[in-house]
């Protein structure tokens, strides 16, 4: 595979350096000069091309440069990351001082919008933006850790130390009970992934937040819309050459206490316990000392390099980046290797009137698997926990080690005794042309196709207990996914200055056409283990008639069409309305098409005229806008009454015939979900710019909730059909705060606060077709051999409400004091109590307020970021304590299981419950990075333009009262968020050294 | 801007987004077919038909099913909590009559029977549609016997269920809720129009199929059960429809009872079976009972392909009630020191494993305790391709001896009696004997609550009016979706309650009358409006 990546990366440095020979050289007279900031000091590195050529130079360590042009009509472009760039024309003079304005929160700034771009000052709506500048660095998973906790309402919880998966994300609550609160990513327009592009080649991430700045995306937007902006060359730039390295270490963030083999041999002489493990080590091998979850875990090391290229001449522009990165997995075989190329070609043509770009995209993923198409199998983890601590690994002759019990394998023979891995890739081909035949008309064709595969293959040898538990004699399978997604839009774009009156037109067509296809097979009874799934033919399950194959196709077109205008006067007013009209081949034939409209209005208070003597306010700034936005079935084919061979057979005069059955119950009237919202904001800049901020506040009402409601059957077929049913509504308010308390020559602080508040109501859960008595759903399994539902999703409640026994005590026996809803206690002598009459909402598992708190600090060439998040208001029921909380069970326990329950005594039961004991306080603040760099003098060097280095750490603390072992949870599932799953692949801390070359 | 200039963009537009169909929202199909774009021929009767019947294997063995319904809320079969490991849970709520309006099991029945039912409604409703099948009537009237069927299993746990007999309803219709009478009524008059049209052939070509005796038998059932329905007894009705079975030369008894029960006989050779449920290892994998009941340790024993869970077991009371040469005690449970298919011990630590026939309680039972049920034999695929004898000859003619006894025919029921016990005595032959006299005894059945091996309160089984003749249906049809419904036709002296309900055994306490039919379904109360509920629940 290193070998592979190598032969990769050899590819794109040849294509640099062609890049980079693509030069020339003409010159007369010589020009020297200073480029200097705000507060005089020289800005070195600073970018001194002369424009309409490819001549360049850059400033040294004192910010002085040495240059020369043709003559005095030249005219040179100064341009530096942070700084408005300037044009200054050479004339007579041969000695040159500029001062550089910073770009710091200028209002200047562009803002990428959906289908466009906005003037900062001009935005109507919710819009978050985020700049490269302000990115967290270290190592980051994806994309989604730069801007974690840097954008009000942006729920970006990560959970899961497993390298490769991606974190569960959410923008201002749940708007949504089916499927995922992920809002729509779009790559430089394109759909796609926090984990498309590698983060160090992106440049800025828009968040749009509200509905009236979504709509226009129509039916993707109801979870809000997230515009990820990467590298692009610039006109009349030097080649810039940047190398960014890091190598990271990572480790469990914390161990859940289970007794040890000294813990338990110690208790096992005054307490009796039930899994008998000391009898159980001198049958099997004699009495050891093992630490199971020490031997399949390991100190993980990752690597990441990143070389990216970018520069333009007179009428083009060119970027390459090239990422490489190699993560380890705390588990052993837990790995992820990513490789990532993007090149972005802009050339210009007919005097710019015409823009011809390509862009390309190339990710190459291959992951570990622990488990049959997955990276991480659970129950390694969990047998690592529950395992006895003093059995031995293997006997004296090198066999395993693995006396039967229920669910009760030896965790390393199903990490030793298997071989797996997940592979995806990804290729993106964009190509754009943009047409401006007069000034403020612009029109743009994008065609592009995106094409990814993957593929995943996973073995077990006939050592691992499929063979020597369950006899299947070697197990393998592979799998493979291919999906093809064609692009087109056109876009044209109008814009006219008429005195005080400045208008914006935008009309566009938009078209998805989506296919995906794949199979699957299994097979076992190999003759050998070398051939891995590499020869699944040679099986003897497939004759047998016991291996299993499948295969898939489906395809999927989404249209829109759409159109937006905007109003400005004399840039006080502003006015943004859109319309799109969106159809989906997944909507039933009674509702094939939507529309989605939307409105906003701003007006900046400052730059009215009573408002003049007002000191120190640069901005003030009113928004209000309105929008309707949807969400798309999951799958295809839902509204069609589709049929199947599938299914158990019947047996015929002799022979068995396959059922032709219904998929699934159709609904005809299938169509979107449909999110209404309400975005009401203010914008202000205090203190000459020392405070910024912005406050917004919205109300979003989602109706037609997609879900799979149950239905009576008769006369119904399947007791659930998908369908538009009930009613949600979520409202908050969100906090965006920046400061800079301190600012002098050599020090600076800057503090960035977002805070947010979500309310969340489900309104109805019924209509005229589908009701649910009670109203009601309850839901969220706490497992094997707990069999009760661990939530309840009610009308007028909010969603991730806990459900269950309340325990206020435990009597003489060891059995929970339960209080009734009616405030009669009762003393659980069966899980039997756990029943409807009996239980009460416990405590919500879904976070009430958000925060997250940014501090960077400047001193000379030391800076030093701090990023914390935290969570607020909210429950977690604890697995691990449920499970393992107890003394008297057949595994090993947590050593908490020795404390008294309610300070009298241990547990008397023999099996494991849900009851309110286990649900606790789940609030949290966290330092999720802190990273101090060093730029270097580089003055002497010369072809180094500037050198960082770093030492960053991930997951560092946490002040929470959560016993677990991480309070950021993973939330998969929207329906019963809260619930700290046993299994869950643990959190990891990361220590990270980097080092940023800029050539 | 000129106006040439827009029209050639416009121009321009439109042959573009032309290029893309720009407006198709057609879904292709690849992987699905559809209802609308399927045409269906004679030629797919068979696949037509076929999910009408493959939910009975649903019915029967689906997770949580019909047998757990029959046997583990009666005195034969508990699962109770294994200490260390899990279960109780539900089947406690079974074993206690502790179960509300939520047990799975009643909304398991009621889905997978009703969608039996549905599936029986399209199919008829496809077939009358379909040109040149080859004897409609027949193949209609097959499916309505099939539905019926499913409707006495309904009407056995539920009484009145809502009697839905088309498929094409219109969206969102909401069935009413029919009275036991009327449902009763329906599956009488159902499968007695039906029955001249119903095969009577019992070869290859009717197995697994509704044919006239299998219709026969439901009736008898039906008559049997009468006086608990409705407080009628039709004895004469019940006896009437067995004896043509009887009469019919169709069936005789298999001579070894393990017989009925193997694995290899979907064949038309076991003439003992009147109705089967088929299934196979590989097209319709069904029992999981290996699993459930079997410990991890029992592996080798059958060499089954996966290690089993250890969860069911007989009561040790009933275990009890067997006379030590009934050959049948052997044949459905394994206790005692275990081996391997080799016949080497099987050790649990240093000592061999041992099941054994004591239960600590429902509540706390350790691994080792009770015997298990193996009656179906566990081979192939570990069973999963045994069929399931619905309706068996010896069933038809202990329903012959049971209406005898209850009219005053003891010995001639004794007599029926003896001949299905024959060959389970082969060892002693006079023990297969049954006199008159005896069938009118109490049960055996040493009845009371049970704690670690002791009755803690003698209830004995002499109270049990034919209480001998429950026991003889118990020894012969335990594991038979029997136990359940027997239990509620025997009744008990005093104040004239069911077995059911009156008696206690292992952790289960006498409950209320109402138990003996089970909840609608809360889940189905909750989207069809229409339900009502059950006197009780």
């Amino acid at each position: 595979m290193r070998k592979y990546f190598t032969k990769r990366l050899m590819a794109a440095l040849a294509l640099l350096a062609s890049a980079l020979l693509y030069q020339q050289a003409a010159a007369q007279v010589t020009v020297s000069g200073k480029v200097v900031s705000e507060d005089n000091e020289s800005l070195p590195g600073v970018s001194v091309m002369l424009k309409g050529t490819s001549l360049g130079t850059t400033t040294d360590a004192g910010g002085r440069f040495t240059i020369a042009v043709p003559g005095s009509e030249s005219v040179l472009i100064l341009s530096f990351v942070g700084y408005v760039s300037e044009e200054v024309p050479v004339g007579s003079q041969t000695s040159l001082e500029i001062r550089l304005v910073p770009d710091l929160q200028s209002l200047q700034e562009v803002v990428v919008i959906g289908y466009g771009t906005q003037k900062k000052e001009n935005v109507t709506t919710a819009i978050a933006s985020v700049k490269e500048k302000d990115f967290t660095t270290g190592a980051m998973r994806d994309a989604s850790e730069l801007i974690k906790g840097k954008v009000a309402g942006l729920v970006i919880d990560n959970g899961s130390g497993d390298p490769g998966s991606g974190p569960n994300i959410s923008l201002r609550g749940i708007a949504t009970i089916s499927g995922s609160t992920t809002p729509l990513i779009l790559i430089n327009g394109i759909p796609g992934d926090f984990n498309t592009v590698a983060p160090a080649d992106i440049v800025s991430i828009e968040v749009l937040k509200d509905a009236s700045a979504a709509a226009i995306y129509g039916t993707r937007g109801a979870n809000g819309v997230i515009l990820i902006t990467t590298r692009g060359g610039d006109r009349d730039r030097a080649p810039s050459v940047v190398y960014n390295h890091y190598s990271a270490v990572s480790n469990i963030y914390r161990k859940p206490e289970f007794l040890n083999a000294g813990e338990y041999l110690e208790r096992a002489k005054t307490f009796d316990f039930v899994s008998n493990y000391v009898e159980e080590a001198e049958a099997n091998g004699g009495v050891g000392d093992t630490d199971w979850l020490d031997l399949i875990t390991r100190t993980a090391y990752t690597q990441n390099h990143n070389l990216s290229v970018q520069g333009g001449g007179a009428s083009s522009t060119y970027a390459l980046a090239v990422n490489y990165i190699s993560q380890e997995g705390i588990f052993l075989k837990s790995d992820n290797d990513e490789f990532r190329v993007s090149l972005d070609l802009n050339q210009y043509l007919l005097e710019d009137k015409v823009k011809i770009n390509v862009n390309l995209l190339r990710g190459v993923q291959k992951r570990g698997a622990l488990g049959d198409g997955s990276s991480f199998n659970p129950l390694i983890y969990r047998n690592a926990l529950i395992r006895n601590p003093l059995l031995k690994v293997k006997d004296d002759e090198g066999n395993w080690i693995d006396p039967v019990k229920f669910q009760y394998y030896n965790p390393l023979t199903m990490i030793e005794e298997t071989n797996g891995e997940l592979n995806n890739s990804w290729t993106r081909l964009t190509s754009n042309v943009t047409v401006e035949p007069l000034a403020g008309w612009k029109t743009n064709l994008m065609v592009a196709q995106e094409i990814k595969d993957g593929f995943a293959g996973y073995a077990e040898t006939k050592k691992h207990y499929s063979t020597t538990r369950n006899g299947r004699n070697g197990f393998a399978s592979r799998s493979d996914i291919h999906s093809k997604t064609n692009y087109l839009e056109l876009t044209s774009q109008y814009e006219r200055l008429m005195g005080d009156h400045h208008v914006t037109v935008l009309g566009g067509y938009s078209y998805q056409y989506n296919v995906n296809e794949g199979g699957w097979a299994n097979n076992y009874d190999f003759p050998t283990d070398k051939y891995s799934y590499n020869n699944l033919g040679a099986g003897n399950a497939m004759r047998d008639g016991l291996a299993r194959m499948s295969s898939y196709k489906d395809d999927n077109t989404l249209v829109g069409f759409f159109a937006r205008a905007g109003y400005t006067f004399r840039d006080k007013f502003n006015v943004l309305a859109s319309v799109r009209r969106e159809g989906s081949s997944k909507f039933g034939t009674n509702y094939k098409w939507g529309t989605f409209p939307s409105a906003s209005a701003s007006w900046l208070i400052n730059r009215e005229s009573f408002m003049e003597n007002v000191s120190g306010l640069t901005l003030l700034k009113l928004r209000a806008g309105y929008g309707v936005t949807g969400v798309i079935p999951a799958d295809s084919y839902r509204s069609k009454t589709a049929l199947d061979y599938s299914g158990s057979f019947f047996y015929n005069n002799g022979k068995w015939v396959p059922p032709l059955q219904n998929s699934w119950n159709p609904n005809p009237n299938l169509r979107w979900e449909k999110s209404q919202e309400v975005n009401i904001g203010v914008d202000f800049e205090l203190f000459n710019r020392r405070l910024t901020g912005s406050v917004d506040g919205y109300f979003k009402t989602t109706k037609d909730l997609l879900f799979e409601y149950r239905v009576p059957t008769p006369p119904n077929l399947a007791d659930r059909t998908l369908a538009n049913v009930g009613e949600m509504e979520n409202k908050g308010i969100e906090i965006l705060l920046r400061g800079t308390p301190v600012r002098t020559s050599n020090f600076e602080w800057n503090s960035t606060v977002t805070m947010s508040h979500n309310r969340n109501e489900l309104l109805s859960l019924s209509n005229d077709l589908y009701k649910i008595e009670g109203d009601y759903i309850n839901t969220g399994d706490a497992g094997d051999p707990i069999s009760m539902t661990t939530h309840r999703v009610k009308v007028g409640q909010p969603l991730g409400n806990f459900w269950g026994l309340k325990s206020v005590d435990i009597s003489e026996d060891g059995l929970w004091v339960i209080e009734l809803p009616n405030g009669e206690r009762r003393v659980m002598d069966d899980n039997v109590l756990s029943q409807d009459p009996n239980r009460q909402i416990l405590g919500n598992g879904i976070p009430k307020y958000r925060m997250g708190w940014t501090n960077t600090f400047r001193y000379k060439n030391f800076d030093l970021s701090v990023v914390m998040n935290g969570a607020f208001g909210f429950q977690i029921l604890n697995f691990q304590r449920m499970f393992y909380e107890n003394p008297n069970i057949n595994y090993n326990v947590l050593e908490s299981a020795f404390d008294n329950v309610y300070g009298k005594r241990l547990l008397g039961y023999t099996r494991q419950a849900y009851v309110s004991y286990y649900i606790e306080d789940g609030d949290y603040l966290k330092v999720d990075n802190a990273t101090l760099g060093y730029n270097f003098n580089v003055s002497n060097l010369k072809f180094i333009r500037g050198v960082r280095l770093y030492v960053s750490g991930s997951n560092l603390a946490t002040i929470t009262g959560y016993k677990g072992v991480d309070p950021e949870i993973r939330r998969d599932d929207l329906l019963f968020q809260g619930n700290d799953n046993r299994d869950k692949f643990p959190s990891i801390r990361t220590y990270t050294l980097g080092v940023n070359v800029n050539f | 801007m000129n106006m040439l200039t827009i029209k050639r963009f416009f121009t321009g537009l439109a042959f573009t987004t032309a290029m893309f169909s720009c407006t198709d929202l057609n879904e292709n199909l690849y992987d699905i077919i559809t209802a609308e774009e399927t045409e269906l021929t004679a030629d797919d009767l068979s696949t037509i038909i076929a999910p009408a019947f493959t939910r009975f294997q649903t019915v029967y063995w689906g997770w949580n099913g019909l047998f757990d319904v029959y046997e583990e809320s009666s005195d034969l079969i508990v699962t109770p909590f294994r200490v260390g490991n899990g279960w109780g849970d539900l089947y406690l709520d079974l074993h206690k009559h502790s179960w509300g309006p939520f047990i799975e099991h009643a909304n398991n029945l009621w889905v997978n029977v009703y969608n039996g039912i549905t599936y029986t409604n399209k199919a008829m409703l496809t077939i009358e549609g379909l040109a040149d099948v080859e004897g409609k009537d027949k193949a209609l009237a097959e499916l309505r016997g099939l539905r019926a069927i499913y409707y006495y299993i309904l009407f056995d746990n539920f009484r009145g269920v809502p009697l839905v007999t088309r498929f094409d309803l219109p969206q969102g219709y909401l069935p009413e809720h029919n009275t036991g009478k009327e449902v009763y009524d329906f599956v009488e008059s159902e499968l007695t129009e039906v029955m001249p049209l119903l095969s009577e052939v019992t070869d290859g070509t009717t197995y697994g199929r509704v044919t006239k005796w299998a219709a026969k038998m439901t009736l008898a059932k039906l008559y049997l059960n009468s006086e608990v329905y409705f407080g009628t007894p039709r004895w004469d009705d019940a006896k009437a429809q067995v004896q043509d079975i009887i009469e019919s030369g169709e069936f005789s008894l298999q001579a070894n009872y393990a017989d009925n029960f193997k694995v290899a006989n979907d064949v038309a050779s076991n003439l003992e079976q009147i109705f089967s449920i088929p299934f196979d290892d590989i097209n319709a994998p069904g029992s999981y009972y290996p699993y459930k009941t079997l410990h991890a340790l029992s592996q080798p024993t059958y060499n089954m392909r996966e290690s089993p869970w250890g969860g069911s077991c007989g009561i040790p009371q009933f275990i009890d009630t067997y006379d030590e040469d009934d050959s049948r005690l052997a044949e459905c449970w394994l206790g005692g020191p275990q081996f391997t298919s080799g016949g080497a011990p099987i050790m649990a630590g240093d000592v061999q494993f041992e099941y054994i026939n004591y239960v600590t309680s429902a509540d706390a039972a350790e691994f080792n305790e009770g015997f298990r049920f193996i009656k179906y034999q566990i081979a192939g695929l570990d069973g999963k391709g045994n069929d399931v004898p619905f309706y068996r000859y010896a069933d038809a003619l202990m329903i012959k001896a049971e209406c005898l006894l209850r009219t005053g025919g003891a010995d001639e029921a004794a007599a029926i009696v003896t001949e299905v016990r024959q060959r389970n005595f082969r060892s002693e032959p006079e023990k297969a004997i049954v006199t008159g006299a005896e069938l009118l005894e109490g049960s055996r059945y040493n009845y009371g609550p049970y704690e670690a091996g002791v009755i803690t309160e003698e209830e004995g089984g002499e109270d049990i009016v034919y209480g001998r003749f429950l026991d003889e249906l118990a020894w012969e049809f335990v594991g038979e979706h029997h136990r359940k419904q027997d239990l509620i036709r025997f009744k008990t002296t005093e104040e004239d309650k069911s077995v059911y309900i009156a008696k206690s055994w292992l952790t289960h306490k006498p409950s209320a009358k109402f138990r003996e039919v089970y909840p609608i379904p809360q889940p189905q109360r909750e989207t069809n409006s229409n339900l009502g509920q059950n006197d009780g629940y």
